[in-house]
């Protein structure tokens, strides 16, 4: 996989995280930025599980700004290994408990459409929730420019 | 401000190594910027469609050398997974045969690159309307693609490739195949694309009234770009690009074949290559006056088995005027290309089909596809004269196990008269009929 | 800057065509093709309404048999012990006393077989008389086909249907109540000597056995006799268990006897079905097989027909595996719809053959019975089955169309 040439990142650009187990979803969201441009204005970082995720935020110098995170991924119990929202849920639960974290904004970007896990996300302190199937490349674009006019 | 599109030092090759080998782009270089109009002219075969494909990522194959750049990044070094995202939302292809899904829906036609997304089917049917409504189809969602006429299916075809908002579009010969309404407003929304929208348009073409609107246009001959041209805005495109392009393609051609190359491009709309080229041929012989103007006319007529270009009657004789006039400088090339600019010629398989449906006008009975995919062929040997009346009434009646149309035998004769009467209405000249 | 392409372990399955797209897509094989579509299902569905049909066959007969075999639990382990016809011996008392302290039997009951005569009111007649104790029919497995066995202490008779029409009975349901006398005749060819017995009071009827292969017989409760037999012809030994049957078999014969067991026909039925099972097993693999390859040959046909469409489809977008998603939805629909076609049209054929079979049955004055019998586990598993066989000879096919280039479309340009 061919990696875009990286020079250092000037402090303009908004930092942005996309956490997803599924490779195409982190393809396909990598691609959106390239193809419409958003890389002038943008920092993407992917991350394909919580630990990765993890270390990204806990380095300051990489702290993303925005966080898309999906919910169902893999996630350390003792020996096992188990997929399920909890690995989303307690990514969310991690940073918004953290003060460190507060300016970091959550928008869960999950296949769940229902609105159970939608009330769940709300009350974990997602800041938005976006179902992915109701969300083409348009629709994504619209929503991150749209975020960096408030920040 | 890099370059949305950029090849650098490409050579392609199809079947290297093979005796079939084919060195389809030589050396090419070039930089297409955001937002701009761009065209790749030339004669078939000089690449632009290995280009096209190249650069919308349906190209497969790999570069000998250099690099195609998308934003910054080699497309030739994507893998197939990436490959086939980067084609689901980086380009929307418009294509010269609509290329839409017959046996579904023009609805789901338009969804289908949103369904590749794991699109809902509520957020997709939602923007398919919205996209229809914009190209004024929206009361055809739920017909199929054999219901609709050339320039219809075109407009799905331009739905559909808006369907993922790409931002690069890519129009391959996008109005070989409409008349003269329907192509004028293509153009009008290829241009709404480029300036409202601020996508990239790339359009792939021979025929030079389609570049009206275009602000660059690359010249392409065997394989190479041997031009770059930005062109001003819209000026009387047909006569100063035409004679300019030919010329620029063929620096070695004298002014009569250069200007016949040019003309037979305007005139047989919808004919095939070879059609074409005999035309060009004939229509240079009788430039340069190594045929008089009587054996120019029986060569347009004579059917194309036989040696002749195999045009109808009609049409025949409007081309021979057109010819004489030129001659006799009667009219000016100027002229004849505002005329044709202005009314382009709608090309022989959209006639086809009007022509049908006016004789079909008055038949009260069913008439199923494939009878109306023979009747379509049957009619175009009897306008090219490969048939004679009595033949095409035969074939009319003949039942459709024999391959027939399976008509009756008042109803075939009724069709066949108002279909002479309209192949004959210059009466000035009656040739006689013979196959 | 961590672009981790692991593996394809796709957590979810966002991102290509829904499996409720592909559904709606797979049904165009009945608009775009639909007698090809028709006659692959069918060609399905024959072959497995055939198999189905048969084999509903042998599982009704196998529960019928198996059935009139087993009508009770204790005749599966009950021996049936006597001397060899050729033999001068019979089975005295003492005999007796053995047989029941071998430490396998669990239960005896011994049958005494002498003519005798039988009085109704007015008729007589020459019959055999079984003189047996209550529980022979439990052990025997032999119940009357009108009416009930006697039970303990009950004064009761059975007769066949044979004796019942020497002394003027109705073989009904009427008959029974009907008090008979008989008189038996303890006759020992050995010796040559002859003994008369009476009954102690009249029995009436319980039952009537309907069985016209033998001479007229009637079993009477020994209880009842006045004089016990001198000797026995057959012992019914229950075994303990299933498990000591065997033994119990080995030991009596090593004591010269010969056995009969219902367990042997039991085996032996079982022997005979089980051959049946595996030929109808051999035709169903058949026609799956056959099925297998007329839907091979529908989708290869139908991919190659579909390079075009495949192309069109690749160059906007869809991935490789959204096209074998398509083609593999189209086969398991195939697949699923021959099976499930196959099944009504089996189940359906069984239960109009059983309607008539009962038809005529009962028109005959027979009892009704089905001869036709689907378990629903096999209805399940051919439903399956058939789906896999679907998917499976989709499945190159499938794959050849997912490695299509885009450009195949444009190829014929």
């Amino acid at each position: 996989m061919s990696i875009s040439v990286f020079v250092d990142t000037p402090t303009n650009k908004t930092k942005i995280l996309l956490v997803d187990d599924n490779e195409i979803i982190r393809i396909f969201f990598r691609d959106v930025f390239w193809l419409h441009g958003l890389d002038d204005n943008f920092d993407l970082k992917l991350a394909s599980g919580v630990e990765e995720a993890q270390k990204i935020i806990q380095d300051p110098s990489t702290r993303p700004d925005i966080i898309f995170l999906d919910l169902v991924m893999p996630m350390k119990k003792g020996e096992t290994t188990v997929t399920s929202s909890e690995a989303g849920f307690f990514l969310l639960k991690e940073i918004k408990e953290n003060p460190a974290y507060k300016n970091i904004k959550v928008i869960i970007f999950s296949s769940y459409s229902d609105k159970g896990s939608m009330d769940q996300a709300k009350k974990a302190g997602a800041d938005m929730f976006l179902t992915k199937e109701e969300h083409l490349p348009q629709d994504l674009v619209r929503v991150v420019e749209g975020l960096t006019k408030k920040t | 401000m890099n370059p949305i599109i950029k090849l650098e030092n490409v050579n392609f090759y199809y079947d290297k190594g093979k005796p079939s080998e084919v060195w389809a782009l030589k050396n090419t270089d070039l930089e297409i910027y955001k937002g701009d109009y761009v065209a790749f002219f030339g004669p078939s075969g000089c690449g632009k469609t290995t280009l096209l494909y190249l650069i919308s990522g349906i190209e497969v194959g790999k570069l000998e050398t250099g690099r195609a750049l998308i934003n910054g990044r080699d497309i030739t070094q994507l893998s197939k997974k990436e490959l086939a995202i980067f084609r689901q939302i980086g380009i929307g292809i418009i294509f010269q045969q609509f290329n839409l899904i017959p046996s579904i829906s023009v609805l789901d036609n338009v969804s289908l690159p949103m369904a590749f997304l794991g699109i809902s089917l509520s957020r997709r049917t939602e923007e398919t309307l919205r996209l229809l409504e914009r190209l004024d189809i929206k009361h055809l969602a739920n017909r199929f693609p054999h219901e609709l006429s050339g320039g219809q299916q075109q407009r799905v075809g331009i739905a559909r490739a808006l369907a993922n908002n790409p931002p690069i579009i890519i129009a391959d010969e996008p109005l070989g195949n409409l008349d003269s309404e329907n192509a004028n407003k293509v153009l009008e929304f290829l241009k709404e694309l480029n300036e409202k929208d601020g996508r990239t348009v790339i359009m792939v073409t021979h025929e030079a009234w389609s570049l009206k609107d275009v602000k660059k246009i690359f010249y392409m001959k065997d394989g190479e770009i041997i031009q770059t041209e930005e062109s001003r805005g819209s000026q009387a495109v047909a006569k100063s690009l035409s004679s300019k392009l030919y010329k620029e393609l063929f620096p070695e051609l004298p002014a009569s074949e250069v200007m016949a190359k040019s003309l037979s491009h305007l005139f047989l709309r919808g004919y095939s290559v070879d059609e074409i080229k005999r035309f060009e041929f004939f229509l240079s012989q009788r430039f340069s006056n190594k045929i008089d103007a009587d054996i120019f006319m029986k060569v347009l007529d004579r059917p194309y088995k036989e040696g002749g270009v195999g045009l109808w009657k009609t049409k025949a004789l409007k081309v021979a005027k057109w010819t004489e006039e030129l001659i006799a400088s009667k009219k000016q090339i100027e002229d004849i290309y505002k005329e044709l600019e202005a009314r382009p010629e709608t090309p022989i398989y959209e006639e086809i089909r009007r022509i049908r449906d006016w004789l079909l006008e008055e038949y009260k009975g069913k008439i199923s596809e494939l009878q109306k995919i023979r009747l379509d062929e049957i009619l175009s040997e009897r306008i090219r004269n490969i048939i004679t009346a009595d033949n095409f009434i035969s074939i009319l009646n003949l039942p459709k196990n024999q391959f027939g149309i399976g008509l009756s035998f008042r109803s075939a004769h009724r069709i066949s008269e108002k279909l002479e009467s309209i192949l004959e209405k210059d009466n000035s000249e009656l040739t006689p009929k013979g196959a | 800057m961590p672009d981790n392409v692991i593996s394809n372990q796709d957590g979810d399955i966002s991102h290509q065509l829904s499996f409720s797209d592909l559904f709606r897509l797979s049904l165009r094989i009945f608009k775009t093709k639909p007698i090809r579509t028709f006659l692959t299902i069918f060609g399905m569905s024959v072959g497995i309404g055939a198999v189905l049909f048969l084999i509903s066959l042998g599982y009704g007969l196998q529960y019928i048999l198996i059935g009139k075999l087993v009508t009770t639990e204790d005749s599966l382990i009950t021996l049936g012990i006597s001397y060899p016809p050729e033999s001068a011996l019979n089975i005295d008392r003492q005999k007796l006393e053995e047989i029941s302290e071998i430490t396998e039997v669990g239960e005896v009951s011994p049958v005494a077989e002498f003519p005798a005569e039988i009085k109704i009111d007015g008729s007589t007649g020459l019959i055999i008389t079984r003189i047996v104790n209550p529980n022979y029919f439990r052990l025997s497995g032999l119940a009357p086909d009108i009416g009930s066995a006697f039970k303990e202490d009950q004064a009761g008779v059975v007769i066949s249907n044979q004796a019942a029409k020497l002394i003027n009975l109705d073989v009904g349901q009427s008959s029974v109540g009907k008090s008979i006398s008989f008189k038996i005749s303890y006759q020992n060819e050995k010796s040559g000597t002859v003994e008369e017995a009476d009954l102690i009071k009249p029995l009436s009827l319980t039952g009537i056995i309907i069985d016209d292969l033998q001479p007229p017989f009637a079993f009477i409760p020994s209880r009842y006799v006045s004089k016990e037999p001198p000797f026995f012809k057959e012992i019914l030994a229950k075994a303990q268990n299933i498990d000591l049957v065997e033994k119990l078999r080995d030991q009596l014969i090593e004591k010269g006897f010969i056995i009969s067991a219902r367990i042997d026909l039991v085996n032996q039925a079982k022997k005979v079905m089980n051959i049946i099972t595996i030929v109808l097993g051999v035709f169903g693999i058949a026609a799956l097989v056959v099925s297998a390859i007329g839907m091979f040959n529908t989708m290869i046909v139908s991919f190659l027909e579909r390079i075009y469409e495949v192309g069109i489809m690749k160059s906007l977008g869809a991935t490789d595996r959204d096209v074998k998603n398509l083609f593999l939805m189209e086969s398991f629909l195939m697949g699923f719809l021959g099976g499930t076609c196959g099944v009504l049209l089996g189940v359906g054929s069984s239960k109009v053959f059983n309607l008539i079979l009962n038809i005529l049955a009962r028109h005959f004055g027979g009892k009704s019975f089905t001869l036709f019998i689907t378990p629903i586990w096999f209805v399940i598993i051919t439903i399956i089955l058939s789906s896999f066989i679907g998917v499976v000879s989709g499945f190159w096919p499938a794959i050849r169309a997912s490695s299509l280039s885009p450009k195949e479309a444009f190829k014929n340009k």
